[in-house]
């Protein structure tokens, strides 16, 4: 049950990612380790502020500063990870 | 920081004539909300050939206005005044009606995110009431 919800996480976020920055590929292309900037996905940082904006949207889970964003936005995995710890109190 | 409304707006911008779209600054509510107003002068010089006969305001220049109202909360909001913001993307923006010599344009503006150096704000313009514009703005502060 744990890997199933994990799966539909990063599907709900790989569709996060694809709606907030309007990027014209399908979600499931996305793959989990992929980085999402510079010569990954190659996102930039307006689109940083979109992914910040989304995950609060979506998720009610807020990025306090751009020190934690430069740990969690670097790809779907890392989101992910934020969003069970966050939801789970290990993050504050 | 001080009321934004008692100062004069070349202190609040880094814009000047004949590229300053905002007169005033009506209302400021907590670090996220701006209200500000802009006369729009039968005398401008685009209004010869923005039509000639038929005078409209270019829609570009109603998103500078939009624009330079969200520096100005920008800057606020991020306890700074007078910062260089360069506008860095326009999302689905929607110009509602025209605007024309005479009008007063209202200007509102209101911080709905902020990352780094980059803020997004949702922004729109009203005439008598009216929105005529609408849309959202991200800004990006100078050497960020």
């Amino acid at each position: 049950m744990e890997r199933e919800s994990d799966l539909e996480l990063a599907n709900r976020v790989k569709s996060m990612i694809v709606r907030a920055v309007k990027l014209k590929i399908v979600p499931d292309s996305i793959e989990n380790d992929k980085f999402l900037f510079g010569g990954g996905l190659g996102l930039d940082s307006i689109d940083a502020l979109e992914l910040v904006i989304a995950l609060e949207k979506e998720f009610g889970v807020r990025i306090p500063d751009s020190t934690v964003g430069k740990k969690v936005l670097v790809s779907v995995k890392t989101i992910v990870d934020y969003i069970k710890d966050t939801k789970s109190g290990k993050t504050a | 920081m001080e009321r934004l409304h008692n100062k004069n707006i070349t202190e609040l911008l880094p814009h000047r004539k004949p590229f300053l779209f905002i007169d005033k600054v009506i209302s400021i509510e907590g670090k996220n909300k701006i209200v500000a107003e802009k006369k729009i002068s039968a005398g401008e010089d685009y209004f010869k050939g923005h039509f000639p006969g038929n005078p409209i305001v270019p829609g570009v220049l109603i998103v500078e206005c939009m624009a330079q109202a969200s520096g100005i909360i920008s800057a606020y909001n991020m306890d700074e005044v007078k910062s260089i913001y360069f506008l860095s993307r326009i999302s689905d923006l929607k110009f509602k009606h025209p605007v024309f010599p005479g009008d007063t344009l209202i200007i509102k503006a209101e911080v709905i995110g902020q990352f780094d150096q980059a803020i997004k704000t949702s922004v729109s313009c009203e005439v008598n009431g009216k929105i005529v514009a609408e849309g959202e703005l991200v800004l990006t502060k100078k050497g960020g």
